[in-house]
């Protein structure tokens, strides 16, 4: 009764590398197995192969490459990732279904995530927040662990060396007899950082290292239970330096995190299961700055803790599938310049009904009710629709909503910067702290503060999805989707009033509406075991509603002539769009196999122009600001198998060495990679 | 008047000479360019960021700087003020006129009419033109917290009234005497770059 359990992969094991593509069963997007062939929904997998390819170790180097995911940096530093145009704090992502949490201004670090014991990448596009909540409403990007082991002990061990003085090693112990199935793994990464503006005291990216210890564990109790527990740990320490007033403040930056997740699977007939799930993670960070003289100068820490508890019901009955799951979470942070402790407490109930009509049409329909203590409860649905015409064509639509709970930041946050002069002010927190400066007379009122008293809502989206797949022969793929995204009641930070001496004084609202809309493609061609080349684009067009709606009518936005310095209005046309937003993006790669030991691969991305701020004063961004070049990066690995159970690669990544030290931080120049793995069996 | 920048001051004279083909809104014969007025001598107090120094005063009727008593606007490096009102710093030159201004929002060929309503003398509190780094956005210039450049808003045209009852409309174009001023190297600006229309006739139009 394992192999129940277990058959989500096993028809993989085999087939070639490209094959694997159209039998990819896929279980995050439904919740239930199903092939990625017949999904309604767009949704990509990274295979074990692809996430091993360019010697990449973390999430983030990775997924960078993927059609459709851009890496953005926005202007405070933070990495994240943008998905049908929209913005990194809108992607859920999960390590075999569970929430990671600890975020910096809405983005994950991706680079904090090993991929080690990794089976492979599942990426859902578009809102789905009727099956995963809050924040998934650009969509969910889930790692899955190695679901099926091979009997006996097996031992691997595998490092890597690279530029900027990198180490990276890992040690993968797996053992599996009769109903026991044990996976331990060991990742420790060490760089020097590197620095690319010479002319300031400081680094671009200061050494760091980290390690994650991860451990998974199977245990078939009976012919009907099977238990499953995961436990993860991982601390980052990283050198903390900044400037100020022209003497350097050092100290360090710590980052520790761990989660313990265990689910019970009863498995009452062939056509009903049950599963309960206990799921607890805390995030912290702690950082600190030193004077020259050794006084500390400031220190900073951040602790987020989750726990969630779900039920989940599966019914299988003459191709209708059925999942009916319910829960609840608990959240905490503490926090500096927090006005409290908050905590937040969810209950959820959802449904999805999978079923096969009229022969041919699948339709999927899924619904669920999230019930906040301090919120209006929310209700997201999604509905999707699969129409085969032909075997090798497929026609999919869905439609679904998302939504994101303000975050503890935009309710309590309570910080005054007193070198720039500043002050933002959660909206739950901002109304009081107002009110008093107000009585003491310091403050002027710019929006009336009575504006302050209701809370903030929820943001809510709308997602559409139309797609194309077309699979002309076993070697040769077309996929194609049209999106559209609407995000109603953005959060943004707004000015409420003025302080003396200008000071100025902050507080959120919900303002802004935007849509992002595009076509994203995918083409792959294998020619027999040879090689393979894989096209992906992207065209994306994100504006703000409002701002397209009036510009040219009834509100006018100016920019200057480059030229003459004239002050000249703005059309329709010369509005861009969103920040940080670039109208096309594309990867092209190239595998090739010089035997079935040896391969080669070659990738090159490019991103088109984007702006990340407004450089003339109009607090838009039209075709006249500043923009950060459009860029290509290319990569290059070859891979070999020296037996069976050693096998090494090398390569280098962004092979033209290119940088732009100005805008973009996290692209380091040139990096070689060496990296050797061996493999012991017993 | 500095020449440090021979391509911007370049791309001034095209503009100045070929203004009449320029396809982004037609501007009137009697536009003047002035360039690079210098307001650059003054000190910045570290406690308050208030300005000291000396106010470069101008005269449309004349236009160029003066320095005697019939001016209409000075400039002391962010600070505009008039020769209308009162004065509300120890620097400022004294006010024998009735000068007045406001802010318009378009672009130079938009503003064909005075709105005489809107004016608006210095006094005691401060110049009638904003001067508050671009804090506030009501002002005539944004200022950029990363680079600290100070920038004229694009869409902003002063209308004055004159120290002796003329109009004029003026363009803040640039403030700097270098292309690519660097306000942490001691660039701090203070040279006005603008455009002009001055109506000598005391007619409220254009």
């Amino acid at each position: 009764m394992l192999s129940a359990y277990f058959s989500f992969s096993q028809n993989q094991k085999d087939t070639i590398v490209f094959d694997r593509k159209l039998e990819e069963v896929t279980i995050s997007a439904a919740k239930t197995a199903k092939s990625i062939a017949k999904l309604p929904i767009p949704v990509m997998i990274i295979s074990e192969k692809e996430i091993e390819e360019f010697g990449s170790s973390k999430l983030f180097d990775v997924i960078k490459r993927q059609t459709g995911i851009v890496s953005v940096t926005t202007k405070t530093g933070t990495e994240g990732l943008q998905m049908q145009g929209l913005d990194a704090s809108y992607t859920t992502i999960l390590l075999d279904g569970f929430p990671i949490i600890g975020r910096s201004f809405g983005a994950l670090d991706l680079n904090r995530i090993a991929l080690v014991d990794v089976e492979k990448i599942e990426v859902i596009k578009g809102a789905s927040s009727s099956l995963y909540g809050s924040n998934a409403l650009g969509g969910v990007i889930n790692l899955v662990s190695k679901k099926k082991l091979i009997d006996g002990k097996s031992t691997t061990f595998s490092l890597k060396n690279a530029t900027h003085n990198t180490t990276n090693a890992s040690l993968i112990y797996q053992y599996k007899k009769e109903h026991l199935q044990l996976s331990n793994s060991f990742d420790y990464y060490n760089s020097d950082g590197y620095d690319l503006i010479d002319s300031d005291k400081l680094s671009t990216v200061n050494p760091y290292s980290n390690y994650t210890i991860s451990s998974n564990l199977k245990y078939g109790i009976s012919d009907k239970i099977l238990l499953n527990t995961n436990a993860r740990y991982y601390k980052q320490e990283q050198v903390h330096t900044a400037e100020h007033l022209n003497s350097l403040l050092k100290g360090k930056s710590n980052i520790e995190e761990w989660s313990f997740g265990s689910s019970l699977k009863y498995l009452m007939s062939s056509n009903f299961n049950q599963q309960i799930e206990v799921y607890k993670t805390n995030y912290r960070a702690d950082e600190f700055l030193n004077t020259e003289e050794g006084i500390l100068h400031d220190n900073n820490y951040f602790d987020h803790t989750l726990l969630q508890s779900e039920l989940k019901s599966y019914f299988t009955y003459k191709g209708l599938n059925t999942v009916i799951g319910f829960g609840m979470t608990k959240e905490e942070l503490s926090r500096r310049d927090f006005s409290n402790n908050p905590k937040q407490d969810l209950k959820f109930l959802y449904g999805q009904l999978d079923a096969t009509a009229f022969d041919k049409l699948n339709i999927i329909l899924g619904s669920r009710y999230d019930y906040y203590t301090d919120y209006t409860p929310v209700f997201s649905n999604k509905l999707a629709l699969g129409f085969p015409i032909t075997k090798k064509l497929n026609i999919n639509s869905s439609v679904g909503t998302g939504f994101k709970t303000p975050d503890f930041r935009q309710k309590y946050f309570d910080f005054t910067n007193s070198t720039i002069g500043y002050t933002v002010l959660g909206r739950d927190v901002a109304f009081d702290r107002l009110a008093t400066m107000q009585a003491e007379g310091i403050i002027q009122e710019i929006v009336p503060f009575s504006e302050l008293i209701s809370h903030l809502k929820s943001e809510t989206s709308i997602n559409l999805n139309l797609g194309i797949k077309y699979y002309p022969t076993h070697y040769l793929t077309f996929d194609v989707n049209f999106f559209n995204n609407k995000v109603n009641d953005l959060i943004e930070w707004q000015l409420v009033a003025k302080g003396v001496n200008n000071t100025n004084i902050y507080s959120y609202f919900n303002i802004n509406q935007v849509e992002t809309k595009g076509i994203e493609f995918n083409s792959a061609y294998r020619k027999v075991d040879n090689w393979e080349i894989k096209f992906g684009y992207q065209l994306l067009y994100a504006y703000d509603t409002q701002v397209l709606k009036e510009i040219g009518h009834d509100t006018v936005y100016y920019a200057r002539d480059p030229e003459t310095q004239v002050s000249i209005k703005l059309n329709k046309e010369d509005y861009f769009g969103l920040f940080n937003r670039s109208r096309h993006t594309a990867n092209i790669k190239l595998n090739y196999y010089l035997n079935d030991k040896t391969e080669l691969n070659t990738i090159f991305t490019y991103r088109s122009k984007y702006a990340l701020s407004d450089s003339n004063g109009n607090n838009i961004l039209d075709t006249y600001d500043e923009f950060v070049a459009g860029y290509s990066l290319c990569d290059v690995g070859f891979s070999h198998q020296i037996s069976l159970l050693k096998s090494f690669q090398i390569g280098v990544k962004n092979i033209f060495g290119f940088t732009n030290p100005e805008y973009i931080s996290n692209i380091s120049g040139r990096l070689y990679y060496i990296n050797i793995k061996i493999n012991i069996k017993k | 008047m500095r020449y440090t920048c021979l391509l911007f001051l370049f791309s001034l004279l095209i503009f100045t000479s070929c203004e009449k083909t320029l396809n982004k809104g037609v501007i009137a014969d009697d536009v003047t360019t002035f360039i690079e007025l210098d307001a650059s001598q003054y000190t910045v107090n570290q406690l308050d960021s208030s300005l000291t120094g000396k106010y470069e005063r101008f005269s449309f009727s004349e236009g160029d700087t003066v320095s005697h008593d019939n001016w209409d606007v000075a400039f002391k490096g962010s600070t505009i003020i008039i020769n209308g009102g009162e004065s509300s710093d120890q620097d400022q030159p004294n006010r024998v006129g009735d000068a007045a201004v406001y802010i318009a929002d378009g672009v130079m060929s938009d503003v064909r009419t005075v709105d005489v309503s809107k004016f608006f003398q210095d006094n005691l509190a401060g110049p009638a033109i904003i001067d508050d780094l671009g804090i506030s956005g009501q002002g005539w210039a944004s200022y950029d917290m990363g680079t600290h450049i100070l920038s004229p808003i694009a869409g902003r045209i002063l209308v004055f009234r004159t120290h002796d009852y003329r109009y004029a409309k003026m363009e803040i174009l640039y403030y700097y005497d270098s292309e690519n001023p660097q306000p942490l190297d001691g660039d701090f600006g203070g040279f006005y770059t603008f455009n002009y229309v001055y109506q000598s006739s005391g007619e409220i139009n254009f």
